[in-house]
């Protein structure tokens, strides 16, 4: 089990601050955040590539601080793969085997069962340079899992990829993963590779931890309008909290709904599910618009409507008719379902 | 995580800086003291540039210089112009056949032109025996043309590549945009397409004057005696009139003029770097039609044999005997004969002087090894400075020290250690070692210059992976390292070992008479009467000439394929 206590980092105006989480034994973590948040930084510190300022960096409870890189027995896949272009597929995969000093046939042996695991068998005695990106990306994943590191690290490894490889690739790095059982700790800024990988989240904002949680409960419960944007909910507004009668309400620009949350007082950032409604009011509450875009996604339908001047989009079933462009349209939702406050995430307003 | 450990960085530094101040800074200073003589450098300067003679050397240094720079030109610039627009077969092969000169040692080059045009060459033995002759006709060996022939052979190369290159990168747009406003071509060559040029126009311009301005093989073999540029001058008052304080005046100011020349070319080279309104060679290169066609198609064979007659007629010489020695002249004997390569062993003139030629050629190898192992210890740690990046200072500092040596002449190193190695603590006058580390001063440069992109290529995320797949730092240094600058070290160690074999100028006045090396024999056989010397000094030539073309082919090939490709 990895863990991380307090660890800070800085570099030049940049800081890593207060870094704390666990990757438990056989658990997919992803470090999620936008380009900048310290992934990559965070996973050098890991790596042992650089040394944290402050705090720790624990394996099974003992600090691997002493340890330089080559005896932590992480495993890391670079984002540009960089496999060595003086040797072959295989022997870039066996590199890590030959520094643990296996002995030749059990090499030989595991070399193979890698290129079967990532299906490339027949390439053991490609040049690396004549690959192609998914290749490459297969070639380095062997070659890290080769030596069973404790902890196997990706940095982006689809970044450089297309995006309908990426989709292939990702379900096949899931399931190496979870067949190998093996213990990972993955870098990406796509909250969709994210979803689909990780156990759990690490969401980075600017060298900080904004949350962290299994991929529904960031879904379900963002813990700031930062969270909340990121995962692509974007459909937030200003309101106020009020009581009357002993009961919380929210003052909406387009109307008072009941309170999801009973605490809540005075101005506060509410955010309105895009999933949550329904055409129509068949529900006790209802919100009304004017279409002003749709787009066809398969399954689903995105409509913009704008309410009261504000646009919101709002996700329903393809197989629902859908009323003509700049037409008025009602909705109806369960508030307490649909409405959300979010809290203070103590940094500025960041349109993501 | 980064080798080498921080204790030896200190190393580091030391043994190319050591290897300057010791075999560089030293000698030049002793130079420069011994210039100064009694009366100061004032005094020393207007003694010498008060000798009539002595100004007539260096006028003619320019003289020469500028005459040679300017045809070399006339036969580049149109050639130049050819490869840039136009496509036509061979192209390739002309780049490649221009080239070869350019990498020879001068002393091959002496002896190529002596064996085409030369008393005893192969225009001249054919006259004699076609019209019946009795002396040789064309009188071209210690002739001002000969030394002007042999630098354009040499340097038309230069103008090819440095203009022709330049030239096909410029968008053909941009003198299209001036014809249809109404320029002439020649109006459009002029005031639109020169000036675009004129970077890459002065700074090979300024190659080849360096390079002829210091030039000597050349000048001492094919000029002869009565003509000596500075170069040449220094040779002779040092080997043949003992006047050392002279030659030091003289060494210090061609240190002073090439120095100077190489700063300026520094200069201009760089502002060859600064981007151009570019388009892709490809597009803007067509193939050549009509009348021009033949007109080019002449100029380009002339040019193809120009290059490539000499050196097959060296080649071509050493094999044939052409025995015109003899009494009945108008009889010349043919044939094809390895006489000349079997006598290689045997001591022509049996004096101690004048070691057989197998000999000379052992030395040399010799020589040329330890050239390898003392260039590549000293610039592998040089280069390794150079690549790191993050320190500004060694690049700042290092580079252009290392590149010193490049514009310093030969002649000036030899004669900066001859006065300098002779005395404790460092008397090498009869060390083994004192032509090799003159070679190591001559080489650095292009050993530093071929290492340190290699080193720099290996990006540190290979490093980083080899390290977090559990390889410590000497193991990175074994597997990642050394694999990926294997080839760079390769075409390092080819150019110490090349360029170690063809060098004349230093090693003319430190190698030891007992000791030649194959240019020095080569120079003092050429010097001889005897078919015998002469048949050993071409055979000399052509081997050597094998050796540095094969050297040049291996460096191009491998570099080919360089690792800072990916």
């Amino acid at each position: 089990m990895l863990t991380l206590l307090n660890v800070s980092k800085r570099y030049g105006d940049f800081a890593l601050q207060d870094i704390s989480f666990e990757v438990a034994a056989g658990q997919t973590v992803a470090l999620l955040g936008p380009s900048g948040s310290g992934k990559s930084t965070l996973l050098n510190l890991v790596a042992g590539l650089e040394p944290p300022d402050s705090g720790q960096i624990l394996w099974n409870g003992t600090d691997v601080a002493g340890l330089p890189p080559h005896q932590r027995h992480f495993g890391l896949m670079f984002q540009d793969f960089a496999l060595f272009p003086h040797r072959d597929v295989s022997g870039n995969v066996a590199f890590g085997l030959e520094m643990q000093d296996w002995p030749k046939a059990e090499l030989a042996a595991r070399v193979a069962e890698m290129l079967e695991l990532v299906g490339l068998p027949d390439f053991a005695r490609r040049p690396v340079d004549r690959l192609s990106g998914g290749e490459q990306q297969r070639v380095a994943l062997a070659r890290a899992l080769a030596p069973r590191p404790r902890l196997l690290m990706l940095d982006e490894p689809f970044g450089a990829l297309d995006r309908g490889l990426r989709e292939r690739l990702l379900a096949d790095l899931a399931a190496i993963l979870e067949a190998s059982g093996q213990t990972s700790l993955y870098v990406t800024h796509d909250q969709e590779e994210a979803f689909a990988i990780a156990d759990r989240i690490v969401l980075l904002r600017a060298g900080r931890v904004a949350q962290i949680g299994a991929p529904e409960e960031l879904y379900r419960q963002p813990a700031s309008e930062f969270v909340a944007r990121f995962l692509g909910l974007d459909n937030i507004f200003s309101a106020t909290a009020l009581q009357e009668d002993g009961r919380t309400f929210l003052d909406t620009p387009f109307g008072r709904y009941a309170s999801p949350d009973q605490a809540a007082r005075g101005a506060v950032r509410v955010l309105f599910r895009p999933d949550a409604v329904e055409w129509g009011h068949a529900a006790e509450a209802t919100l009304k618009g004017v279409l002003r875009q749709r787009q066809f996604r398969g399954n689903t339908v995105w409509a913009e409507v704008e309410v009261q001047g504000q646009r919101m989009r709002f996700e329903f079933a393809s197989r629902a008719p859908l009323p003509a462009l700049g037409q008025p349209v009602e909705l109806s939702f369960d508030p307490r379902e649909a409405l959300q406050i979010l809290h203070e995430d103590g940094h500025q307003h960041q349109q993501v | 995580m980064t080798f080498p450990q921080k204790a030896f960085r200190p190393l580091l530094w030391l043994l190319p800086l050591g290897f300057l101040a010791v075999f560089y800074f030293y000698p030049l200073g002793n130079i420069l003291g011994l210039s100064l003589g009694e009366g100061g450098l004032g005094a020393a300067l207007s003694d010498v540039l008060g000798r009539a003679s002595l100004r007539g050397v260096l006028g003619f240094t320019i003289w020469q210089a500028l005459l040679s720079t300017l045809l070399t030109l006339v036969v580049g610039l149109p050639t130049a112009y050819l490869l840039a627009r136009y496509r036509f077969p061979g192209k390739g092969l002309l780049r490649a056949v221009s080239g070869i000169p350019f990498v020879l040692p001068t002393l091959v080059v002496a002896a190529a032109f002596s064996a085409l045009l030369g008393p005893r060459g192969w225009f001249n033995l054919g006259l004699m025996a076609l019209f019946n002759l009795s002396s040789p006709p064309l009188n071209f060996v210690n002739t001002f043309a000969a030394i002007l022939v042999a630098h354009v052979f040499y340097n038309t190369t230069i103008v090819i590549r440095m203009v022709g290159d330049f030239w096909a990168r410029l968008n053909p747009r941009i003198e299209q945009a001036a014809r249809a406003l109404g320029a002439s071509p020649g109006q459009t060559f002029r005031r639109v397409t020169l000036p675009l040029l004129a970077p890459a126009l002065a700074a090979a311009s300024l190659l080849v004057f360096i390079f002829d301005f210091t030039s000597f093989g050349v000048i001492l073999v094919l000029g002869g005696p009565q003509f000596a540029t500075l170069e040449v001058e220094i040779y002779y008052q040092t080997i043949s009139l003992f006047n050392l304080p002279t030659a030091a005046v003289l060494s210090l100011l061609q240190l002073a003029c090439t120095l100077g020349l190489t700063l300026l070319y520094a200069r201009l080279s760089a502002r060859l770097s600064r981007p151009i309104e570019v388009a892709a060679p490809e597009r803007s290169a067509r193939p050549l039609r009509g009348t021009a066609r033949w007109l080019a198609g002449a100029w380009l064979a002339a040019l193809m044999i120009f290059f490539a007659l000499p050196l097959f007629g060296l080649a071509a010489r050493s094999v044939t005997r052409l025995d015109a020695e003899r009494q009945q002249r108008s009889a010349v004997e043919t044939g094809l004969t390895l006489d000349y390569y079997a006598a290689l062993g045997d001591n022509p003139e049996s004096s101690i002087f004048f070691a057989p030629p197998l000999e000379a050629i052992g030395n040399s190898l010799g020589y040329a090894s330890a050239t390898v192992l003392l260039a590549l210890t000293i610039g592998l740690p040089a280069a390794w400075l150079l690549a790191r990046r993050s320190e500004a200072l060694s690049s700042r500092v290092l580079d252009p020290l290392l590149m010193l040596p490049l514009g310093t002449s030969a002649v000036t190193l030899g004669l900066g250690f001859l006065i300098t190695l002779d005395q404790p603590p460092l008397d090498l006058r009869a060390s083994p070692l004192l032509v090799p580390l003159a070679h190591s001063l001559v080489a650095l440069p292009f050993v530093v210059r071929s290492l340190a992109p290699a080193l720099r290529s290996i990006r540190p995320r290979l490093r980083q992976a080899a390290a977090v797949l559990g390889a410590a730092p000497a193991e990175v240094l074994r597997h990642v390292d050394l694999p990926l600058v294997g080839r760079a070290l390769l075409v390092s160690a080819v150019f110490a070992f090349t360029i170690s074999l063809g060098e004349f100028g230093a090693t003319a006045l430190i190698a030891r008479p007992e000791h030649p090396t194959i240019p020095v024999l080569i120079f003092r056989l050429l010097g001889r009467p005897g078919a015998l010397n002469y048949g050993q000094a071409l055979a000399l030539s052509t081997i050597l000439m094998s050796v540095a073309g094969a050297g040049m082919l291996a460096i191009e090939r491998l570099r080919f394929a360089e690792v800072g490709e990916f």
